[in-house]
């Protein structure tokens, strides 16, 4: 139970940590993160992600094999966030259409057309 | 031109990555199905399927034992285990030298005590071994092979980190279907948020090969001076078996000691005597700091009278040097002795994510060159060689894996020839379709041949549950209602990588598709 709790709290540690890089941040929400945003999503990560090893603790008492078994459970969380980001982007993509950031290559026009096909 | 440290460093990664990218990956996904070597051995014995353990398997194991072997100087018992239901008890005769295993292993019935006689099998062993020994090889040259992998494999991440330097800036990134660039954040996403196992792995790896490749940093303990004589002992004339103090205490006792560590073996010596004794043995080891030579349970071990049931003497762990524990603690990382079902998974998880890691590097090393060389009319013969090996060492294993569980079955119980035994046979099946992969991977188009074989892979995988509850006792329903989480999660298992290998099959065959017409203007110049 306590080791369910762990990994689903790291979920949340990481994503707080997704928002508070610019890049993730633009995906999910859109626009770069305002600084002192970033410095509170990074600070919930810090809690979020120390309550999680707190929990493993638990499971685990022994520190070598708490740690460990952590990184594992973080491993699958980060996956997790990782598929999340990448739903949310795919769904934003469309109303807020071309990056202006990137510079546009033909070959990309071609990428998200083939991408529009196989979403049809 | 450029020369900086990130070009060279990224033709470091490049060139070790390839050159090894093959055995590497082999090493990743034998040595991570191995996780579960127990769990996939029982799996390949249905002789011991829909057995209903009793309450106390210690109590009818002794008591088989004594209707079995009355005359024994020693017993030992194996318990059942949330890894490995199987019920198994040795014993050696007075006057012979009591090994750690005894004699020839009995498995009995958990429920019954009937004994049970499973097929011969390789079982997850051979994967196991396969992964640091190869096989067929001579030993010392086959652990020199994997070594220099190894060392390779910390090469090739270490200078990845670097060369990849935006996986951290672009921490959870995936985007697929975008040919070269996703093959990139796949390689990029399973390496970074799995990268302290592939540095604890590799590096505890490479720490178990130390003896191997640097032969001369070993120093020798304390010689050890000639064995003693073995005494002659007179067969000692047959006395009544001891009526031994029960079990359950003990046990009970051993597990509140080991922080409660269930006990996974129980040894009875001395039979013979008049002062019998008991020892019990942790499933597990509770602590990463102590020795996990393969195979044993650890060195922590409680002694009882036989006949009172009094603790006799504690061996628990050792005090070590600093140094010898960080040796024995990357031993135990390495090997995952300490690691319950749950933690097994994640080590498991955190090893698919190296072997797609090693995988998608094949891939991309192929693709970032097809991309170059797209238009041209012939291309180059290292590129067509490695695109054709990718095929073979990448499908090719997954087949041969799942085609190693099928043979594991189909071979009859039997099955022998004049040189080789029954195990034998199935590596052997293991290898031909392995072979046969290889083969086909040179001579059918590249794209075709990706998709027959991780369809026929998809289609074996898919196929494990009917294969086990045709071939079997029990089948995956029955495995659930009955609780044989063992049996029922390697076949849920099956089921989970068969709808991967079948996703892998259908994705590649649409790339075939749309690269087959020549003047469609999909192809996009990046795959």
């Amino acid at each position: 139970m306590q080791g369910w709790l762990s990994l689903i709290l790291c979920g949340f540690g990481f994503a707080a940590l997704s928002l508070a890089m610019p890049r993730h941040h633009e995906e999910v929400l859109g626009g770069k993160p305002p600084r002192r945003r970033r410095i509170l999503y990074r600070a919930a990560a810090i809690a979020l992600l120390a309550l999680s090893f707190a929990l493993a603790l638990q499971v685990w008492p022994n520190l070598t094999i708490a740690i460990s078994a952590w990184l594992g459970l973080a491993t699958v969380a980060a996956f997790a966030v990782a598929m999340l980001i990448r739903q949310i982007a795919e769904r934003r993509e469309p109303q807020r259409g071309k990056k202006p950031a990137r510079p546009a290559r033909p070959p990309a026009a071609v990428e998200t057309a083939a991408k529009g096909d196989k979403a049809a | 031109m450029k020369t900086g440290f990130r070009q060279s460093m990224a033709w470091l990664h490049t060139w070790t990555g390839l050159l090894l990218g093959w055995l590497l990956f082999a090493i990743f996904l034998t040595g991570t199905i191995a996780y579960f070597r127990s769990e996939v051995t029982y799996w390949m014995r249905p002789e011991l399927h829909g057995q209903r353990p009793a309450e106390d398997p210690a109590a009818l194991a002794l008591k088989r034992l004594a209707e079995l072997a009355p005359e024994a100087s020693s017993w030992s018992i194996t318990l059942p285990d949330p890894r490995s239901p199987v019920l198994s008890v040795s014993w050696s005769k007075p006057g012979e030298a009591a090994g750690r295993r005894g004699g020839p292993v009995t498995v009995l019935d958990s429920g019954s005590g009937e004994i049970l006689h499973p097929r011969e099998t390789a079982g997850g062993e051979f994967l196991y071994r396969f992964h640091y020994e190869l096989y067929g090889l001579p030993r010392e040259l086959a652990r020199w092979i994997v070594g220099i992998a190894t060392m390779a494999m910390f090469i090739a991440i270490l200078s990845g980190v670097i060369t990849h330097k935006k996986i951290f800036k672009e921490f959870f990134t995936f985007r697929p279907g975008k040919g070269q660039r996703s093959w990139l954040d796949m390689h990029n996403m399973t390496a970074v948020l799995a990268l302290p196992y592939h540095i604890m792995i590799t590096f505890s790896g490479l720490v178990l090969f130390v003896a191997t490749l640097m032969p001369f940093v070993i120093e020798r303990g304390p010689a050890r001076g000639p064995a003693p004589p073995q005494e002659v002992v007179e067969p000692p004339p047959p006395r009544p078996l001891p009526v031994l103090t029960p079990l359950a205490p003990l046990m009970a006792q051993a597990e509140a000691t080991w922080d409660w560590m269930p006990v996974g073996r129980i040894q009875i010596g001395k039979l013979d005597t008049a002062a019998p004794e008991i020892v019990l043995v942790p499933l597990r080891q509770s602590v990463v700091t102590v020795q996990s030579g393969s195979g044993s349970n650890g060195v922590e071990r409680l002694r009882f009278d036989g006949l009172s049931g009094a603790l006799l003497d504690e061996t628990g762990r050792p005090g070590a040097s600093a140094v010898a524990k960080i040796n024995m603690a990357l031993g135990a990382l390495h090997r995952a002795r300490f690691a319950d079902t749950g933690l097994r998974w994640l080590f498991f998880i955190a090893g698919l994510a190296g072997t797609v890691m090693v995988g998608t590097g094949l891939v991309l090393w192929v693709s970032k060159r097809a991309a170059k060389h797209a238009k041209a009319a012939v291309k180059p013969v290292g590129l067509c060689l490695v695109d054709r090996l990718n095929i073979g060492s990448i499908a090719g294993l997954c087949l041969a894996c799942a085609g190693y569980f099928w043979a594991s079955r189909l071979l009859p119980a039997e099955a022998a020839t004049a040189s080789l035994g029954r195990a034998e046979l199935e590596i052997a099946a293991f290898f031909g379709i392995w072979a046969a992969a290889m083969l086909h991977g040179f001579l059918r188009p590249p794209a075709r041949a990706w998709t027959a074989q991780l369809g026929l892979t998809a289609a074996l995988l898919l196929l494990m549950p009917v294969l086990n509850a045709v071939t079997g006792p029990s089948n995956l329903a029955l495995a659930l209602w009955r609780g044989d989480m063992v049996l029922a999660s390697v076949d849920l298992m099956a089921l989970i990588s068969g709808l991967a290998a079948g996703y892998a099959a259908w994705h590649s065959r649409s790339k075939a598709a749309r690269i087959a017409p020549p003047r469609r203007p999909a192809t996009v110049p990046g795959e």
